[in-house]
């Protein structure tokens, strides 16, 4: 079975848990007006699944994904999830320049003055006009 | 460390040692942060950075201005209410949707109306209902039976107790009215205008359309009558027992000092009376100031949670 | 109606040195943080209206709408150099604009970008100039119902751009609607799919869905791609000749039509508030695609489409102003934020405005055009410096453009949660991206859903819940004919390309 296909039956999945679980649960009922909160999303997910459905049987395509890339783009989310929850705690003057920098070592980048000015100068200069000249708090 | 915050420090210093300075008792430790309950550009944003230009102008406290948008003020409700209560974090927010939230799911919210310290109100939005100039109708009555005769009125609202006290009025006169939402008052008066709607409910917005003749008054919302239009009664003189006063009020964490309180409600009295934020609060809403001071919002608050119960359970079917 | 005398006094208000330098300053700066992913026009405005606190009225508001101006050009910069659009008005850009920076012509591209953007403003200034009141009154006439319709018919003309798979289109909208219901409900207000998270209490942030899903992914993806030797993050060829540098006169007059109904579409959608400049510009580029001999070209790097795309999301601008200056309604978030300027500084936008005020408001006008004049100039020599700066290391320009991200996500939701929010979309972005489903159509699906639902139930409630009442409302009527004919005509386009294919 393609990629394409098992996405295709998990949105079929994600349709039905929409409709038979998550919507009860989290809108609430409403017994007068025209429309209520959930007529919208309900009339969207079951679209949703009819739609899907379809396609499950009648889509040919193969997509391939690129395992390595793939794993690449995951460790850079990892890396800017931790980056940002690091910068609520200690700041950001004290984390964008290690994010700056991993991000361009990452990605091959070994000349210093470019390492420098991308990693240092950048960073603290966005952090500069915000807090400072612009008088914003940055975390 | 920043300039221009060591510039202010010292200036208030300086301000200290002079006698007859105005708040020599408590200074806030560190920057004041005040939280505005909606996003930038809408007119509780408006108000709550001039009130911080304000202030920092007569105090010379570093007033801090963040827009904490979500539900009319509970996003922004819920994070303060976790603050600590050392009077460097205040919130700004309208009262109507706070106690809406409070009245209906209450139990799901991680405040109550008694967890906060109250420190001012800063305006009344004058609301009211409103209908085209050449409408048949000048009275909720008369409106009411233009109503039944001509199979249902359509109303313009823009917030959920405006719904309330038209179903009320459903319920107890049969009026047969349907209420079109709309996203704000301007949008309503669009609606007005453009002859889709009959009636509808302005927040300032409509008083300049009744002195250039396009619209007029039905009745006010709030209680007692507004100072634009002295003779236009109140639904509750009108024999509908409905009323809604959304204040514009600024709070902070339960547990303040009473000399922070003190000086914290001087400061923002002396901002909300100033003569540029009176003169703004007349751009804004079409109105004046109304600061009822601490005891006066914390009243506002709690009669208000017991008003908008009453309101609700009247216009239930 | 205002006289004479009160329009040339206010315009001779305009024309000062000191509103002048407002203005190009509004420019300039408007021009470069549009230009910045994930910083844009609206925040700039934000951050920037408590500074005009001090100003007199004309300067200040001057600043502002050439801060707003300047961003429209800026916008379309990113989109084409490095295919990371900070707002969804420029997604379209991106469509042609980046396919030709890859062909080594960046530089064409944005100028083509600059005069049809310049095009677009100045047509939609004229006719608020000009004809504001008439218009005013037509769009009154424009209500819930016909707003509605008007929903369904930009939909169904967007539809031609879902590209090979109808169903993958189809999800693709209705994941942005069901996104787009998360949050209050328009009807009830009560707190829908929130999950006890009070953040989401008015739906996921647009800044961060927009920025994730479009700019962010497309970052991530680039940096997984690269490795190896770190190349420039644009390559222009050094022997250029001029025509692959420039837009010739006879390439702009080929797009006379096109960017005149750009134009016209910008201006209609912006003086019906509710729509949006975004759903003009994809409504553009998506009839101009349909509408041309060879659709087939759209997506490899078309003028047209450019033309297209910017004519329609800067001439929003200027009509926008009609709703905003007759009614006090913003037609977007930078004209709600100039509503609050407007107030602050004692102008109130509604019946009485030009009557009381015209002199300011013609002024306003002044420095509008001064603006356009100012847009161009900028655009013309600024141009040439960003394809300077693009050509820096692609390491530096993708790890600054990340940090902006993030940084201008967080000013302008107010927090670290909208900067999970949007790096959750970017994840989201690239999902949809390898499974070929349109990120394009899930986002505006997104944006117009909270509309959408808005009118949708605000038709039940005026129509009573009976079709048969539609009769009272007939352009709404003439707009669905019009979807049902546009989506048969599509599908019909589309099954003649698809046989013309197997014949060969």
């Amino acid at each position: 079975m393609s990629i394409d296909r098992i996405a295709t039956g998990l949105i079929v999945l994600f349709g039905f848990v929409f409709i038979f679980w998550i919507i009860p649960s989290q809108i609430e009922e409403v017994e007068f007006g025209r429309i209520v909160p959930s007529t919208v999303p309900m009339i969207a997910m079951w679209a949703l699944v009819v739609v899907a459905a379809i396609q499950f049987f009648t889509d040919k395509s193969t997509t391939s994904i690129d395992l390595l890339v793939f794993i690449r783009a995951a460790a850079f989310v990892a890396l800017l999830v931790g980056a940002v929850y690091l910068m609520d705690r200690f700041g950001f003057e004290y984390v964008a320049p290690f994010l700056a920098l991993s991000i361009m070592l990452a990605i091959g980048e070994r000349r210093w003055y470019w390492l420098f000015f991308g990693g240092v100068i950048l960073p603290l200069s966005v952090w500069l006009l915000v807090e400072h000249v612009l008088d914003r708090t940055l975390a | 460390m920043n300039i221009s915050k060591t510039f202010k420090a010292t200036l208030a210093a300086a301000l200290l040692t002079l006698p007859g300075a105005a708040f020599a008792e408590w200074e806030p430790d560190g920057p004041i942060t005040l939280q505005i309950g909606f996003g930038s550009g809408g007119s509780t944003d408006t108000l709550g950075r001039a009130i911080a230009a304000s202030m920092e102008e007569s105090t010379g406290w570093d007033v801090i201005v963040e827009n904490k948008p979500g539900g009319g003020g509970v996003a922004m409700f819920s994070s303060l209410v976790r603050e600590d209560a050392d009077g460097t974090t205040l919130g700004i927010g309208v009262t109507i949707p706070t106690l809406m939230n409070l009245a209906t799911r209450g139990e799901k919210l991680p405040f109550k109306a008694d967890s906060f310290d109250y420190l001012a109100t800063i305006v009344l939005a004058p609301l009211a209902l409103v209908a085209p100039a050449d409408a048949p109708y000048n009275t909720v009555a008369e409106f009411v039976e233009h109503s039944k005769a001509n199979g249902g009125s359509l109303i313009g609202f823009d917030a959920g107790p405006q719904r309330m006290i038209m179903r009320a009025v459903n319920k107890s006169a049969d009026a047969g009215f349907e209420m079109v939402s709309h996203k704000s008052g301007a949008e309503i008066i669009q609606g007005l205008l453009g002859g889709q709607l009959q009636a509808g409910f302005g927040a300032g917005a409509h008083i300049q359309y009744l002195d250039s003749g396009d619209l007029k008054m039905l009745a006010v919302a709030t209680q007692s009558r507004q100072g634009y239009s002295p003779d236009t009664p109140s639904f509750i003189e009108q024999g509908f027992p409905y009323s809604v006063e959304p204040y514009f009020y600024i709070a902070a964490p339960d547990g303040l000092d009473d000399e922070a309180k003190a000086a914290l409600a001087k400061a923002l009295d002396d901002a909300i009376n100033s003569a540029s934020m009176t003169e703004l609060i007349g751009n804004i809403m079409q109105t004046t100031p109304n600061n009822l001071g601490p005891d006066g919002t914390e009243a506002k608050l709690v009669n208000g949670l017991s008003d908008i119960s009453a309101l609700l359970a009247a216009s239930e079917d | 109606m205002v006289d004479f005398s009160t329009i040339l006094a206010g315009l001779g208000d305009a024309f000062t040195l000191t509103n002048l330098l407002f203005v190009l300053a509004g420019v300039i700066v408007g021009q470069f943080v549009g230009a910045m992913p994930g910083v844009g026009p609206v925040m700039t405005m934000a951050i920037a209206i408590p500074f005009t606190f001090v100003l007199n009225p004309l300067p200040a508001i001057g600043f502002l709408v050439g801060v707003n101006k300047g961003g429209l050009i800026g916008g379309a910069i990113p989109a084409i150099l490095i295919n990371t659009p900070g707002t969804p008005d420029a997604a379209a850009t991106a469509i042609d604009g980046y396919p030709l920076t890859q062909k080594g012509k960046p530089l064409k591209a944005m100028k083509m970008a600059l005069y049809s953007s310049v095009t677009g403003d100045t047509f939609s200034d004229l006719v608020l100039i000009t004809i504001a009141a008439p218009l005013a009154i037509i769009a009154l006439k424009m209500g819930p119902v016909e707003i509605f319709a008007l929903m369904v018919f930009a939909f169904s003309l967007i539809s031609g751009l879902i590209g090979s798979s109808v169903t993958r289109g189809i999800i693709a909208t209705v994941l942005g609607l069901l996104l787009a219901t998360v949050g209050l409900d328009p009807e009830h207000s009560t707190p829908r799919l929130i999950f006890g998270f009070f953040d989401l209490y008015d739906g996921f942030p647009i800044a961060s869905v927009a920025i994730g899903s479009l700019a962010v992914s497309e970052i991530f993806l680039r940096l997984a791609k690269m490795r190896g030797e770190v190349r420039p993050a644009v390559n222009i060829p050094r022997d250029q000749t001029s025509d692959q540098k420039n837009v010739t006169f006879t390439e702009y007059w080929a797009c006379k039509y096109v960017l005149l109904r750009g134009a016209l579409i910008g201006t209609g959608i912006g003086a019906v508030p509710g729509m949006g400049s975004t759903a003009a510009a994809f409504m553009s580029y998506a009839s101009t695609k349909q509408s041309a001999k060879d659709p087939e070209s759209f997506g490899k790097g078309d003028l047209r489409g450019i033309a297209a795309t910017e004519s329609a999301n800067s001439s929003v601008a200027g009509a926008d102003f009609i709703p905003l200056l007759t009614l006090g309604l913003p037609g977007s978030a930078s004209a709600a934020l100039l509503i609050s300027a407007f107030l602050i500084q004692g102008i109130q936008p509604g019946p009485l405005l030009f009557e009381q005020q015209g002199q300011l408001i013609y002024g306003l006008f002044g420095a509008m055009m001064m603006a356009n004049l100012c847009n161009f100039t900028c655009g013309f020599f600024g141009l040439r410096l960003w394809a300077k700066l693009i050509s820096a290391p692609e390491s530096v320009v993708f790890s600054a453009a990340l940090i902006l991200c993030v940084v201008g996500v967080y000013l302008s939701t107010g927090g670290t949660f909208g900067v999970y929010v949007m790096l959750a979309f970017a994840v989201f972005g690239m999902f949809l991206n390898a499974l070929n489903y349109p990120v394009v159509i899930f986002i505006i699906a997104f944006f117009l859903g909270p509309r959408f639902e808005l009118s949708l139930g605000q038709t039940a409630t005026i129509l009573r819940g009976d079709l048969m009442n539609l009769t009272n409302h007939p352009v709404a009527i003439l707009l669905f004919l019009m979807s049902a004919f546009c989506v048969y005509w599509l599908g019909f386009r589309d099954g003649k390309s698809k046989r013309s294919i197997e014949a060969l």
